[in-house]
């Protein structure tokens, strides 16, 4: 099955940060290559948000606060 | 009270500990992400293992309902303005479907359809939350109906009686007097262990002040709850009312009580469900109605019911009412809630500019189950009513060409005058069961004949007087026993004669 794999990034990512977000990816897909596109968004702060098939890993920074505000 | 001095530091340590400790957790969530919103409808992609109807976050506490589920995009529509919403922001599912929180401490309130309150009492104490949609009770929990619900308005109870369970449309044009019927029986539940719940659908914010203020003032609000959605709420909220008042009901029902819902209105409710329909692109039918508007009264209205003892024993009587444009009942939705319930009081701007109140259209006014619910001292009095004012009717009309009538239809005439005029009633001066009894007994049994037809509200309101003053014990032994009994009409007779002797300027002077 395709999957369709978005993860956004404050910057964009360096080579090692790139090998931390396949790690990630994989483990959280169960599968060892997964291709996935990277996007940039300033808005986030920091962090990284990962969304697999309509289902969203945020670890941002700005989701954090948000978090942070609500509570 | 204890006067802790709290100083600035101190809140500062506060919240020191608590970021501290306060270590962010990333779950999954279902998101997506919106590609355009306009008119409170929301469209978003991704969003892939969303519910039907599941609740769904816009941010900044704004909340929408998921409606249209397609492959690829996600219809929601929001129940607030969410004005902050922006192209390409996120949107999370909750996994909740849309409830509403229920309690006995609801009564006396006034909420909206998520159960926010209106007033400025405060919160109320949550027993559970109950999702919105509900399938109604199955066959094997109901009952016929055979508990009356005294609407305390003489025409109704007589001509057209509602049954505890039942469903019974009111209907007519503006300015006719469709909610004060409802009111006016909200008032008369005082004594008669109901529960009431009134449903305002895009009404005025005046409108709904002004009713709470007067059930207050009249001690009703002791047992009634407003699920309120006014006109300047958003259509997602109007569509919602109905829902959420049925729900509040069923609350009451499980405890085995008997609950009467209003609906006012469902034309407004139907018109909110039709401009959300076409905002998501829905296919539309007749009048631009959606094709599943007959479904989304019926669903609704089948949550009325009367519950047999071994569930519980309540009830929910609705009482919806329609609105009309220039009294054509034939209209789809009219037609369709025609259709649905159990019977309607059809009232009308003719009769209602005639004088006549409540402005009821006797020959197109039914019951449909009700009168197997109508008390037996009721049924004794009211058989010859209808009758009585159809001939009339039809006299009437035909009595208008020629000036000389045979004495049998001058007769005719003079009976279904009075009978008319013994209906009038002001909305909100309910009677009780016994006292409508011995008025239409006088009237049909031909007691008031021999008045003037322009003293008949005063002879009404001296009568009962007279009668709650020195026959009180013969007006609690018919509400005891239900029925009269062969003395009982005579003694009746007695005192009808005695009373109108007393006021001979009422009587009519022969002239020879």
């Amino acid at each position: 099955m395709p999957q369709n794999i978005v993860v956004t990034t404050a910057i964009e990512l360096t080579p090692e940060a790139r090998g931390e977000v396949d790690f990630a990816v994989s483990k959280l897909t169960g599968e060892s290559q997964v291709n996935y596109e990277t996007k940039v968004d300033p808005q986030i702060i920091g962090g990284v948000r990962i969304a697999i098939n309509g289902r969203v890993y945020d670890a941002t920074v700005s989701a954090k606060l948000e978090k942070l505000i609500n509570q | 009270m204890a006067n802790k001095k709290i100083s600035s530091s101190d809140i500062a340590s506060i919240f020191d500990k608590k970021l501290k400790n306060w270590r962010p957790q990333v779950e999954p969530r279902v998101a997506g992400q919106v590609t355009s919103f306009g008119d409170g409808v929301v469209v978003a992609d991704g969003l892939n293992d969303l519910k039907a109807n599941e609740l769904v976050d816009l941010g900044n506490g704004a909340m929408g309902v998921a409606l249209n589920l397609n492959e690829s995009s996600v219809g929601i529509v929001a129940l607030d303005e969410a004005s902050h919403l922006k192209v390409g922001q996120m949107v999370y599912g909750t996994g909740r479907v849309l409830s509403i929180g229920v309690g006995n401490e609801l009564l006396g309130r006034v909420i909206d359809p998520l159960g926010k309150p209106q007033d400025s009492l405060g919160s109320y104490k949550v027993e559970s939350y109950q999702p919105l949609e509900k399938i109604a009770p199955g066959v094997m929990s109901r009952q016929s109906v055979d508990q009356p619900l005294q609407t305390g308005i003489k025409a109704i109870d007589s001509m057209i009686p509602i049954g505890r369970g039942q469903r019974e449309l009111i209907i007519g044009d503006r300015g006719t007097g469709k909610s004060a019927i409802a009111l006016g029986t909200i008032l008369n539940q005082s004594d008669q262990n109901v529960i009431c719940v009134y449903v305002s659908i895009g009404q005025k914010r005046s409108f709904l002040a002004q009713t709470v203020a007067l059930l207050k003032d009249r001690g009703a609000m002791d047992y009634t709850i407003f699920v309120n959605a006014s006109a300047s709420d958003p259509a997602s909220m109007q569509y919602l009312a109905p829902f959420a008042g049925t729900t509040v009901a069923e609350h009451f029902l499980a405890q085995g009580k008997d609950v009467l819902i209003v609906y006012d209105d469902l034309s407004k409710h139907a018109q909110a469900y039709r401009e959300i329909s076409l905002l998501l692109r829905r296919p539309s039918g007749r009048e631009a109605y959606p094709g599943d508007v007959f479904y989304l009264h019926s669903r609704l209205l089948e949550r009325a019911c009367r519950l047999n003892k071994d569930y519980g024993g309540g009830s929910i009587t609705a009482l919806p009412i329609i609105e009309t444009q220039a009294n054509d009942v034939s209209a789809y939705i009219p037609t369709n809630v025609i259709s649905i319930t159990d019977g309607q009081i059809y009232l009308e701007t003719d009769l209602f500019n005639a004088g006549v109140r409540p402005a009821i259209n006797v020959g197109l006014s039914v019951s449909r189950v009700g009168s197997a619910a109508q008390k037996k001292a009721m049924k004794q009095v009211a058989g010859p009513l209808k009758l009585d004012l159809a001939q009339f009717r039809e006299l009437e009309a035909f009595a208008q060409f020629s000036s000389d009538l045979d004495q049998a239809t001058k007769k005719q005439l003079d009976r279904g005058q009075r009978v008319s005029a013994v209906l009038n009633q002001a909305w909100d001066k309910p009677l009780t069961l016994e006292k409508q009894v011995a008025i239409i007994w006088a009237a049909t049994r031909g007691h008031l004949d021999g008045l003037k037809t322009d003293i008949l509200s005063e002879w009404e309101t001296n009568f009962l007087e007279y009668l709650d003053d020195a026959e009180s014990d013969l007006l609690a032994k018919i509400k005891s026993q239900g029925k009269l009994e062969d003395d009982d009409e005579k003694r009746l007779v007695q005192i009808v004669t005695t009373f109108n002797n007393l006021h001979p300027e009422w009587q009519i002077v022969e002239e020879e």
